[in-house]
């Protein structure tokens, strides 16, 4: 169906607990996910082989032998939908993956440096498209956001920020939760075990946002 | 009235992932993601900024001394010339590239035709004029 990609050129803006959340997401609704760790620290593939139910995805790493493109053609040839975790800086695999994606997502947290990083990368996408030559979506989203009700002001000012460079950015927010911390320790993961909770339902409509961006595509783009 | 009867909890509305096909095979997005991974587009990606750090596991035929298997092969087609006339600002760009990652200009004008889908073979990226300093 699709290769989702989670780039970000600044680290630690959340990428991976994305990435974890969208393959238990697309295992909770049935789909056939795989994915591709390009943090050389390997979190992905340790964390699903400690969750029952994603201890079967599929986690492709690259090595001297084989290319993220000879993997990617293989993953998304076996699989629905291909997730792929980067590295967080801007590193030679950041545009072979935009190149492959159909859907690129942002995390930006809310620090000037996390905004900078991710402007960097919404212009690394553009140029992707425009070597790729068909259109790849994509959206920042903004993440460890205060998850009360009440959306603090720089929420909105870095919102406003990212549109006026011409970024699109989710309408859900990836909200702080104590819950996305202990994934890794309780072998708790929200979409998959706790799909009423509010950590559950605030990523669920992130990712239906994303399957929206994924819908608007036109019909050959992912072909 | 039935009392004490609790008013059910909202429910986003399923939405059905997209009917998309598998990404085919042949997709061409492969053949430019290959064409991404080749060394001389990294080297020009290093001295275009678009890449700060090297992945160790994926680059690993650009880093140390040594050239990668294949690279000393010599090209078997004829080299002819070709003159052309481009803007000014165009060719300082190129020429600042050079000096900054020592990517001759024949080698970048060769690796954006290939991107453009031009066939431009290995062996022909190989300019014997001058070696690429950068990530050597």
């Amino acid at each position: 169906m699709a290769i989702i990609t989670f780039a970000q050129v600044k680290g630690g803006s959340g990428k991976t607990t994305l990435a974890k959340c969208t393959v238990a997401e697309f295992v909770a609704r049935g789909g056939r996910v795989a994915a591709m760790d390009l943090d050389p620290n390997r979190p992905l593939g340790r964390f699903f082989a400690r969750i029952p139910e994603l201890a079967s995805v599929e986690v492709a790493v690259p090595d001297g032998e084989r290319r993220v493109s000879g993997l990617a053609r293989g993953l998304a040839a076996r699989h629905e939908t291909v997730v792929i975790d980067l590295m967080g800086a801007a590193t030679n695999d950041t545009q072979v993956a935009m190149a492959l994606s159909d859907l690129v997502i942002v995390p930006s947290q809310m620090s000037e440096d996390d905004f900078r990083g991710g402007i960097e990368t919404w212009r690394q996408i553009e140029e992707a498209e425009a070597v790729a030559r068909r259109p790849i979506a994509r959206a920042v989203l903004m993440v460890r956001t205060s998850a009360g009700a009440v959306r603090p002001r720089v929420e909105g000012f870095l919102r406003e920020a990212y549109e006026r460079a011409g970024a699109r950015v989710l309408g859900a927010s990836f909200g702080e939760r104590t819950v996305w911390k202990e994934m890794s320790y309780a072998h708790w993961v929200p979409p998959l075990h706790d799909r009423e909770s509010h950590a559950a339902q605030n990523f669920a409509a992130i990712f239906d946002e994303m399957l929206g961006l994924l819908a608007a595509l036109p019909a050959d783009a992912a072909a | 009235m039935t009392q004490g009867m609790r008013r059910p909890g909202l429910q986003p509305p399923a939405i059905e992932p997209p009917a998309r096909p598998r990404v085919a095979p042949d997709d061409p997005r492969f053949m430019v993601a290959e064409n991404l991974e080749r060394p001389e587009a990294v080297r020009e990606a290093v001295a275009a900024g678009r890449v700060r750090a090297l992945n160790a596991e994926t680059a690993a035929g650009l880093l140390g001394g040594q050239a990668p298997a294949g690279r000393a092969a010599r090209r078997t087609t004829p080299e002819v010339a070709l003159s052309t006339r481009v803007p000014d600002y165009v060719l300082r760009q190129l020429r600042r590239r050079y000096a900054e990652s020592g990517v001759t200009i024949r080698n970048q004008i060769l690796f954006a035709l290939r991107l453009a889908g031009i066939e431009v073979r290995d062996e022909d990226l190989h300019d014997e004029r001058r070696r690429g300093r950068a990530l050597r």
